[in-house]
């Protein structure tokens, strides 16, 4: 049944409405659980402690007011790209508050993501398969960062609609997202994967209809990496000194071999009992989690490029020493969704969407009391 | 444990890997869907049964190592004198014979790309080398006797006595790749006839077999066999 635009508008909103007001919900609960009680200060000064200071939020929004720089305790600041500060600037002006606007970036696209998950489900699959994919990526149990200073919400919406414009085969506007996504995330770039694939299978398949001149846009996706290259090369001097800078203090990070990576988690995990419920154990779970279920969407004949991103997402994400923020980062691993959405309804799935929920309120009260969840 | 966890992890994504590109093959008209089918069961077949080998020699290290540490558990099933070797000269490859010093340069590349995991590229290739051979051996059995017996004997391949060294870096999966493509190549002069081989029978062969195949497992733990 062919949808009319205004039935499509108020299927639009209502997702929208219903993926940020979960969270609010979710909120609002967490705020009468620590507080005894609700009330609008306690609830604002809750949001703006919790969505706007801690970690990497401070870092966005002092980019966003002061830029880069080359020198002094800030310049590690480069590790950060450059997109999401740029968008806080624009708005901030505007709203005249950064972390105002930081907030508001994230929130709206995470609402512009949820609908076009929903579209991108709906191409494949049943309006009740596409609703499922909103509700498993809303109660994500990490989820609750789409809701801050963080780039969690503005890279999903790229990324979906990166991957959704690759099915439509409009190769331009996937082009120009993934070229936004590369300047947002490091692994915005991977989309090259599933862009190449759709290209090759579509265009030089058995059934290919041959190489068309937008089809060159795909380019612009490496192309995002490199402008962030470029913005290295600009301050540093070095194309690759943000590597240099993950590998100092406070990150720690460089890239070792997966299967060590986890094997160092399992050891960190014993070994810190309180971090491993919050950043060790839950990280070897979503390893083996993801790899689980792209292995089963495979099985199940589920796009291939769509399970090569998120292969390429899930390997790229483990590839990095000292990982702490796996939780976070995985939270954009869209393949997942698309996978299990199609689950059969029955028992397995009732209980997919339970036990989701559960870890979503555990996991979101813990954020918001300030455990080690970043 | 964490470094079962890393090898389940690594050989995961190495797995995952095979099978995008096996998925792309398909759908670009070079791999047919039942022929993929196969290339998949052998896959299991040849990793459940190396994992099964891996895991009952670090059970038995655990049983009998108390002291060891868990990474020198789970590798000790390395302590035979030539997979010793073999396992030292992933590091610092050699020709030291011909075949396990093909095997010792390539895991070597390989572990260059893994960022430095050598140990881990050996085993990965062994058991690479071992799927392979094994799809190429049931593909050319599939063509002359049909599915039935060319899944059993793929099978029994893996259980075989000393079938533990085709997942362990060195010259026997380099040797069963040879011999499996020269089986496949020649066997095309075979002619086809219809066998029967009882299942009843079939199971009772594969458990001898595995019980002799563990037998030397254990034999590789405790250093004497390998």
């Amino acid at each position: 049944m062919k949808r009319t635009m205004k039935r499509k508008w108020k299927t639009w909103l209502l997702i929208a409405s219903a993926s940020l007001g979960l969270h609010y919900f979710m909120i609002i609960l967490a705020q009468i659980v620590l507080n005894g009680g609700f009330s609008f200060p306690a609830l604002f000064a809750l949001l703006e402690q919790r969505l706007t200071l801690p970690g990497d939020a401070v870092r966005y929004l002092d980019i966003a007011q002061n830029g880069y720089v080359a020198e002094g305790e800030n310049a590690i600041n480069l590790v950060f790209y450059p997109l999401y500060p740029l968008c806080i600037r624009a708005l901030g002006a505007v709203l005249g508050s950064l972390p105002l606007a930081g907030m508001a970036i994230s929130q709206l696209c995470y609402g512009g993501a949820a609908i076009l998950l929903y579209e991108l489900i709906l191409l494949d699959g049943t309006a009740e398969n596409a609703w499922d994919g909103v509700l498993l990526l809303a109660l994500y149990p990490f989820s609750m960062f789409v809701m801050g200073v963080y780039t969690e919400g503005l890279f999903l919406l790229l990324t979906i609609g990166c991957l959704y414009a690759l099915r439509r085969e409009k190769y331009p506007w996937a082009g120009a997202l993934g070229f936004l996504a590369a300047l947002t995330r490091t692994q915005g770039m991977l989309l090259i994967f599933p862009a190449v694939y759709e290209w090759v299978t579509h265009r030089l398949g058995k059934s290919g209809k041959g190489m068309r001149p937008g089809d060159a846009a795909l380019l612009l996706i490496p192309a995002g990496f490199g402008v962030y290259l470029l913005l290295n090369v600009h301050l540093h001097g070095n194309p690759f000194q943000f590597l240099l800078y993950e590998a100092g203090e406070p990150w720690y990070q460089t890239t070792q071999w997966i299967g060590r990576n986890i094997a160092v988690q399992f050891g960190q995990a014993l070994e810190y009992p309180p971090l491993g419920l919050f950043i060790y154990w839950v990280q070897i779970a979503l390893y083996f989690f993801t790899l689980g279920v792209l292995l089963f969407g495979a099985r199940r004949q589920e796009r291939v490029a769509y399970l090569l991103y998120g292969g390429a997402y899930l390997g790229f994400t483990y590839l990095s020493g000292w990982m702490i923020s796996g939780g976070r980062y995985m939270l954009c691993c869209v393949p997942v969704y698309l996978v299990l959405c199609k689950v059969r309804p029955g028992v397995g799935k009732k209980l997919l969407i339970a036990g989701e929920a559960l870890l979503f309120f555990s996991y979101s009260l813990f954020y918001l009391q300030g455990f080690a969840i970043m | 444990m964490g470094e079962f966890l890393g090898l389940a992890a690594g050989g995961g994504m190495l797995a995952l890997v095979g099978v995008l590109v096996a998925a792309f093959l398909e759908q670009m008209g070079f791999l047919r869907p039942e022929k993929r089918k196969r290339l998949g069961q052998c896959a299991v077949m040849a990793g459940s049964m190396g994992g099964a080998y891996w895991l009952i020699a670090a059970l038995m290290a655990q049983m009998n190592f108390e002291s060891l540490s868990n990474q020198a558990r789970i590798t000790a099933i390395f302590r035979g004198p030539y997979v010793g070797k073999m396992v030292y000269s992933l590091l610092q490859p050699s020709f030291f014979a011909p075949l396990s010093g093909l095997f010792a340069y390539a895991a070597h590349f390989l572990g260059d790309a893994l960022f430095g995991q050598y140990m881990f590229a050996g085993v990965a290739l062994a058991f690479g080398c071992t799927f392979f051979s094994v799809w190429l051996v049931r593909e050319r059995l599939f063509v002359l006797f049909g599915d039935g017996f060319s899944q059993n004997a793929s099978f029994l391949l893996l259980c075989l006595p000393f079938a533990v060294f085709f997942f362990l870096p060195g010259w026997p999966p380099v040797g069963l790749f040879m011999l499996s493509c020269v089986f496949s190549l020649a066997g095309r002069r075979l002619e086809g006839r219809n066998i029967r081989f009882s299942g009843a029978a079939f199971h009772w062969l594969m458990a001898v077999s595995l019980c002799l195949s563990a037998m030397v497992t254990a034999g590789c733990v405790f250093g004497v066999v390998g």
